[in-house]
């Protein structure tokens, strides 16, 4: 009898501690269930960061590739302005009056100067254009370089047109150099 | 979180950055600029215009446009910097309470208030691009620059509504740009030669900070002093030619100016160029050409005093550190000039080390900037950093090729698939032999693995679908399955270090590949033509036996002997591609006929199971596919 009570004692010994223990493990549980949570939320949070930041890279990035195109003739349109520049001082050194009986000059000049409209055609239809400098001084597309003395012009206003100025598109590729009056 | 703008204000320009993805990028302005001048106009109209038109306007406006602002940025009226600026700027710096402040009209700035300015451009400009508001920012300054200065470089961005999460140094920002904050214990010397100043400077790396040791440099010498020797060539070359001289004729010399810059930046990247300024003016006897060739070596002794000078600085710099030239352990350089081939090798020279050069010299401030602002922010130790795969990796295929599955660099973890097919009729299994490399043939490059898909039903060559993937994950272990797509029944294996090869071994794998590529693509060639001669022979042979009797017997012999002939060239193992083409081409011609047969024979089966044929029909497309 007593054997049976020992035994079952300790039964119910082992069977508290198995609980105890069941108990404690059940604790562990909840605790690593909540620690998963957590860190599945990170994940979550992590992953949708790094998702919207992709998509916003995408924005740029396709941002960036069509100003690229748009402009992309930018580096070659600088360039040739040099090569205009000395054109146009060829012109200008070319003075044929017309009562001069020199022919072939008179035909060069004016050769010269259909190649020229030729070349600004060709400027114009990639969207370069010339600064016009018949307005108001604008400091955004006239550089100054000097002030003079002029009593045909109100201070400020553009003197001389000392280099040729060009915008490609909406961007200013050289600035009209000019002389302002004082 | 709004992101950090990372600025380099400067003293002639500024610049500005963010750090994006783990990276450092510039943002143009809104006239599609990297750098804005710094400088700040009051037009009559009543504007403030800042930057590029501000600038060009200078000369018509010298009382109210302000530059150089930054040479009285947080100093007293009575300091000595501060009355030599006065002394040499056009605008008028005036005693404000003992600090200096600026008299436009009848009004008054501080330093800061103008420099605001320029900050709250740059701001609008970013926040254009970016289609997001800015408001945090870090702000560079020079190395020298004392509490006061600095104080004042912060309120400015205060003044612009940003929020300045740090003012740090130039030479410090290069340091981070190439990530040398890392470095433990070391010292690194800073070499900033831009457009107008030059400023080295003596950095200690520790415990994650970064210390100023000594600077020192020349605040009046730079890329334009360059500029005004080659022009200075050139217009004495032209009057002892001429008797003209250049520099009195305004429009000339701004042409001649212009040139001299392109000659210069020419001369970085050739030993060669030629100023070509033709009708640059006329006198008495007609047009002028100027037509001046210079040497790289030339423009080397036009300019050799200057970069002398920028030794001898950085010989007193380092002397101020207490430090030898032996003890410098990186060299960074900053500011477009140091792009001058004798700048770098003179710089080279002193230190007898590789220079830090690879980042934009113009930008790599801003950058660094912008890298301190993601590093307060957190982004960089949030950004995960991935590896990529630095190898390509694929298969053998028939003739020996290696046929690649996932490209070298790309960024791993990653999954690629492809699908294969039989080289043979009735091939009852593939061999994956999975190989890592560049060369085109499988034996030049390193065998990871081999492994075989058996039970593939009896079928004609190519028919079978075989999909393999190659899946890496994010620790780089490699697993290559690969599946028939008929059956299902699929076989893998999974390759640990696939990328344990040391960086001198992949460099040489990549070396490798580029000096045997010719040859490569050339042997490439001759084995797809093989390939295709064999698929030829098969396919015709095939036709011949389904057509059987129904095909004239003359045409069809004649065709045998056209295969014959390529299949005895095919044995010769010397045979060249332009051989096996030629026979290939002879035997396509000659089964013409044969082809014709095989259609029509094919569309009178069509007429009569017309709604049968047409649905295998689709289905072929979609295995094809």
């Amino acid at each position: 009898m007593d054997k049976e009570k020992q035994e079952t004692s300790i039964d119910a010994e082992i069977e508290i501690s198995e609980v105890q223990e069941h108990n404690k493990s059940s604790d562990d549980e909840l605790s690593e269930i909540e620690r998963l949570r957590a860190e599945v939320a990170e994940w979550e949070d992590k992953f949708l960061r790094t998702h919207a930041s992709f998509e916003n890279s995408k924005r740029l990035l396709a941002k960036d590739k069509a100003t690229a195109v748009a402009y992309a003739n930018e580096s070659f349109a600088s360039d040739i302005l040099s090569v205009i520049d000395s054109l146009d001082s060829a012109l200008n050194m070319i003075n044929v009056d017309e009562s001069e009986n020199n022919e072939f000059m008179k035909k060069m000049k004016e050769g010269l100067t259909l190649v020229d409209e030729q070349l600004h055609k060709v400027l114009e239809k990639h969207h370069i254009k010339p600064v016009d400098c018949n307005k108001e001084y604008d400091p955004n597309v006239h550089q100054a370089i000097m002030q003079v003395e002029s009593d045909k012009h109100n201070s400020g206003d553009i003197v001389q047109v000392l280099q040729k100025g060009y915008t490609i598109k909406d961007r200013v590729l050289r600035p009209a150099m000019v002389s302002t009056a004082k | 979180m709004s992101k950090v703008l990372g600025i380099d204000l400067g003293t002639t320009n500024s610049a500005m950055s963010i750090f994006e993805n783990g990276e450092a990028k510039i943002i143009a302005n809104k006239e599609g600029k990297n750098t804005t001048p710094s400088v700040v106009a009051f037009t009559d109209k009543g504007e403030i215009i800042v930057g590029d038109s501000a600038k060009r306007q200078a000369v018509t406006n010298p009382k109210k446009t302000i530059y150089s602002i930054k040479r009285i940025m947080g100093l007293m009226f009575d300091e000595e910097h501060a009355q030599e600026a006065k002394a040499r700027l056009p605008y008028h710096i005036i005693n404000r309470n003992g600090a200096c402040a600026i008299e436009i009209s009848d009004k008054t700035y501080t330093p800061q208030e103008i420099s605001a300015k320029i900050l709250m451009k740059l701001k609008e400009d970013a926040e254009a691009y970016l289609g997001e508001e800015v408001t945090d920012a870090v702000i560079t300054v020079p190395a020298y620059f004392n509490d006061a200065q600095r104080k004042a470089t912060k309120e400015a961005g205060t003044i612009a509504g940003l929020n300045v999460l740090r003012i740090i140094n130039e030479p410090t920002s290069a340091a981070l740009a190439y990530g040398l904050d890392k470095k433990d214990a070391e010292q690194i010397l800073v070499y900033d030669l831009g457009g107008g100043t030059f400023d080295a400077t003596v950095l200690e790396t520790g415990d994650n900070v970064v210390e100023v040791m000594a600077t020192g440099g020349d605040a009046f010498l730079g890329g334009d002093d360059f500029d005004n020797r080659i022009i200075d060539f050139v217009a004495n070359e032209f009057k002892s030619q001429t008797g003209i001289d250049i520099k009195s004729d305004v429009m000339a010399l701004q042409r001649v100016k212009d040139a001299a810059e392109t000659a210069k930046k020419e001369l970085s990247s050739s030993t060669e160029t030629e100023i070509n300024l033709p009708f640059i003016t006329a006198d008495a006897s007609g047009p002028k050409h100027l037509v001046q060739k210079i040497t790289r070596a030339k423009f080397e002794s036009l300019i050799d005093d200057l970069v002398e000078s920028t030794i001898g600085t950085l010989k007193s710099v380092l002397r101020d550190a207490n430090i030898t030239k032996n003890d410098i352990s990186e060299i960074v350089m900053v500011g477009g000039s140091t792009r001058i081939p004798l700048v770098q090798e003179e710089v080279k020279k002193f230190f007898g080390k590789e220079l830090n050069k690879s980042v934009n010299p113009d930008e790599v401030v801003a950058l660094g900037a912008a890298i301190q602002g993601g590093v307060l922010r957190g982004d960089v130790k949030d950004v995960l950093l991935l590896d990529v795969t630095p190898l390509s990796l694929g298969i053998e295929t028939l003739g020996g090729v290696t046929t690649k599955v996932i490209e070298k660099g790309t960024t791993i973890p990653a999954k690629k698939s492809q699908v294969f097919s039989t080289a043979e009729d009735n091939q009852p299994a593939v061999s994956i032999h999975v190989l890592q490399g560049e060369r085109e043939f499988a034996k030049d490059n390193k065998s990871l693995g081999m492994f075989e898909l058996r039970d593939i039903p009896a079928a004609p060559r190519g028919v079978p679908q075989i999909e393999v993937t190659f899946d890496i994950d994010a620790n780089g272990i490699l697993t290559v399955t690969a599946q028939d797509k008929g059956t299902g029944k699929q076989q893998e294996i999974k390759i640990t270090g696939s990328s344990g090869l040391s960086d001198e071994e992949i460099e040489k794998m990549v070396q490798d590949a580029e000096a045997n590529r010719a040859e490569d693509e050339k042997r490439k060639a001759l084995v797809e033509a093989r390939n295709n001669a064999d698929a030829l022979i098969h396919q015709t042979k095939k036709s011949l036996t389904d057509l059987g009797d129904s095909f004239d017997a003359g045409e069809k012999a004649n065709i045998e002997i056209a295969i014959k002939d390529l299949e005895t060239l095919l044995k010769n193992d010397s045979a060249t591609k332009e051989q096996i083409e030629d026979k290939v081409r002879i035997l396509t011609e000659k089964s013409h006929k044969l082809a014709e047969a095989v259609y029509a024979k094919e569309k009178g089966g069509k007429k009569q199971t017309a709604t049968k044929k047409a649905e295998d029909d689709d289905i072929i497309d979609a295995e094809v596919e």
